[in-house]
């Protein structure tokens, strides 16, 4: 620009007024309103890194690179548009890749004769400023993070029921949830003390050495001790911790969980006890059922053995009546009583006694069933039933009957039980033919889905009465029913 | 002679009964408890004593007042001289762990009861005949 012409606008020696605009600090830059550079001083060649024989004479945009160049925020535009007092925060990208961060302002200027020229930009550079307030920024959302995370883990704690505990790496509670206060009772009581505040004294050693164990190996489980609530009730606890790390993967605290057992560990003392109770009581009766049975067999052994006494000395009596000295009239006066009434009574007396006693012996085996073991195995049934059969040939033969034995399948079970059961299924057989007929018992079998051997004699009364079919099952059952002695 | 220990007195009437039937003609002798049975063989109190030289065979009932049975075959066999004397178990109870603690202590037989008369007679009837062949060793006498 012309000298002259700065003479005559300002008023000042020209020298005086270039001194001043090149000592002002801020970059500043003179723009008409064609978009010509018509001014800059040296602190805003330092700022955009352009001399000002590179500035001057050129249009801003060419020569001043940023962003709301050429954009609606463009100041020129704006005062253009009419606006008086512009403030912006722009950001200077240099040629040499340096970006200075600048609060710019600009005003327009008008000639004496108040026509309008074009705008002043002032450039303050703010890089430093704005550097500590994006890091303050940065700051704020971290903590705004924070909070948020605090608060999303205070909520998913509060929302746990069981209790839980945040401590640090000595153990000292940080942090505790509703869970933690329902259960105890406890709540800011607890911050920075052990959790041995208020767990058991005699359980504590055990808390401690937990969490050492924690630390050393990032958890440890079911740790169950004995605490104290805040009312003074005895609650059992199961506990856990696991490790807390911080974001570099170092330890930094332990998480507790703990859950409250005390009504599983009474339900599960009472069932033991009932458990321990049901077992007494099962001996005891046992006891008395082996007792009494034993005791009423000796009764019978005397009833049994005196009535065969009985009727041995009747024998004898009889055989005297029947001689030949004794008046035929006495034999006749006592025919039915030596015929008749009195077998009659031995027989019945005989049988009752039999009964009674596969009674009772079926009672002592039960009372002996708890202690007895079953060997189960596969069972030649063949080979079984002919012992069975060897035992009673003589009682077959005495009792007129007829033995058959098919071709047996082979079954599991118990060898001595299963001998028993068709032992005395073979017993009752012979004993309670039908003396009118000749007795035929058969034993066959057949392998079902299941199902196996069977036998049905023949007996007394009608064959759909007596004969028996019994269906065997591979299962305990089997030997419970073999008690009843076949009957 | 035969020593019987039994405390139903119909059972040992029974087995007297049938003893004699199969044969037997020794001397019998009957206690109704164990404790009058160890006095008896070991010569204390005021009853019967044993006397010496004597072979003697002994049929122990188990269940019986104030001594039982297998108190008195532990004491009987725990003594040196008293332990020759063949023992038989007879006894209601067929229960095998006391048939093994028997045997165990040493009894020589074990003989169920059967209330089944016949099979009753018939065990006695062949112990009659087991006793007949039995060499019983005497007891308490001095080898010359």
């Amino acid at each position: 620009m012309e000298a002259k012409y700065m003479e005559e606008t300002t008023g000042l020696a020209f020298a005086e007024f270039n001194q001043i605009f090149h000592a002002i600090t801020s970059g500043i830059c003179v723009i008409d309103k064609d978009y010509n550079v018509l001014l800059v001083n040296k602190a805003y060649s330092n700022l955009v890194g352009i001399s000002e024989h590179e500035s001057e004479g050129k249009k801003c945009y060419e020569t001043f690179n940023n962003e709301i160049c050429r954009t609606p925020d463009c100041p020129m535009k704006r005062i253009l548009d009419g606006e008086k007092h512009i403030e912006h925060e722009i950001e200077i990208r240099r040629d040499d890749g340096i970006r200075i961060c600048c609060a710019m302002t600009a005003v327009p200027f008008h000639s004496s004769d108040r026509e309008f020229v074009g705008i002043v930009e002032d450039f303050r550079d703010i890089t430093r400023y704005s550097r500590i307030k994006k890091g303050k920024i940065r700051a704020q959302t971290a903590l705004a993070i924070a909070k948020t995370s605090a608060e999303t883990i205070r909520s998913i704690m509060d929302a746990v029921v069981i209790a839980m505990v945040v401590t640090d790496l000595e153990g000292r509670i940080i942090r505790f949830n509703r869970g933690f206060t329902e259960t105890f009772g406890w709540d800011e009581q607890v911050i920075k003390e052990l959790p041995t505040k208020f767990i058991s004294r005699a359980d504590a050693p055990k808390v401690m050495k937990g969490m050492s164990e924690c630390i050393r190996n990032g958890y440890v489980r079911n740790l169950e001790c004995s605490a104290t609530t805040e009312d003074g009730r005895e609650i059992t606890v199961l506990i856990d911790f696991t490790l807390m790390r911080n974001s570099r993967g170092e330890p930094k605290g332990m998480i507790g969980v703990m859950r409250d057992i005390t009504e599983r560990k009474r339900a599960e003392e009472a069932r033991e006890r009932l458990s321990h109770e049901l077992l007494d009581k099962n001996k005891e009766l046992e006891q008395v059922v082996y007792v009494a049975s034993h005791d009423l067999r000796s009764p019978l052994v005397n009833i049994q053995g005196f009535s065969k006494e009985l009727e041995r000395a009747f024998e004898q009596l009889r055989s005297v009546i029947h001689r030949e000295d004794t008046p035929s009239s006495i034999r006749e006066e006592l025919a039915l009583l030596l015929e008749e009434d009195i077998p009659e009574a031995f027989r019945y007396i005989y049988t009752s006694t039999s009964k009674m006693d596969s009674l009772l012996s079926g009672l002592l085996r039960l009372s002996r069933m708890g202690r007895l073991t079953l060997a189960i195995k596969e069972l030649d049934m063949n080979n079984l039933i002919s012992n069975v059969i060897a035992t009673f040939e003589f009682q077959a033969k005495q009792a007129g009957a007829t033995l058959y034995v098919d071709e047996l399948p082979s079954c599991r079970g118990d060898e001595a039980q299963i001998n028993q059961v068709f032992s005395n299924l073979l017993d009752n057989a012979l004993k309670y033919l039908d003396p009118e007929r000749a007795g035929i018992i058969r034993i066959s079998g057949w392998k079902g889905a299941k199902q196996q051997a069977l036998e049905s004699p023949r007996t007394r009364g009608s064959d759909k009465l007596f004969s028996k079919k019994l269906v065997w099952l591979y299962s305990p059952e089997l030997f419970r029913y073999s008690l009843g002695n076949g009957k | 002679m035969i020593v019987i220990a039994e405390d139903d007195p119909g059972h040992a009437s029974l087995v007297i009964k049938n003893l004699r039937r199969s044969g037997i003609g020794n001397e019998i002798v009957h206690f109704k408890d164990g404790q009058e049975t160890l006095d008896f063989l070991f010569q204390r109190g005021e009853g019967l004593h044993r006397s010496e030289g004597t072979p003697y065979l002994l049929l122990l009932d188990i269940r019986m007042p104030r001594v039982d049975g297998v108190e008195v075959l532990r004491q009987i066999k725990q003594d040196k001289e008293l332990r020759k004397i063949p023992t038989i178990m007879v006894t209601t109870t067929d229960d095998p762990r006391e048939v093994d603690v028997c045997y165990r202590l040493g009894c020589s037989v074990y003989i169920t009861k059967p209330v089944d008369y016949d099979k009753f007679v018939d065990a006695i009837r062949r112990l009659g005949l087991l006793l007949m062949i039995v060499e019983v060793p005497k007891i308490g006498e001095k080898p010359v």
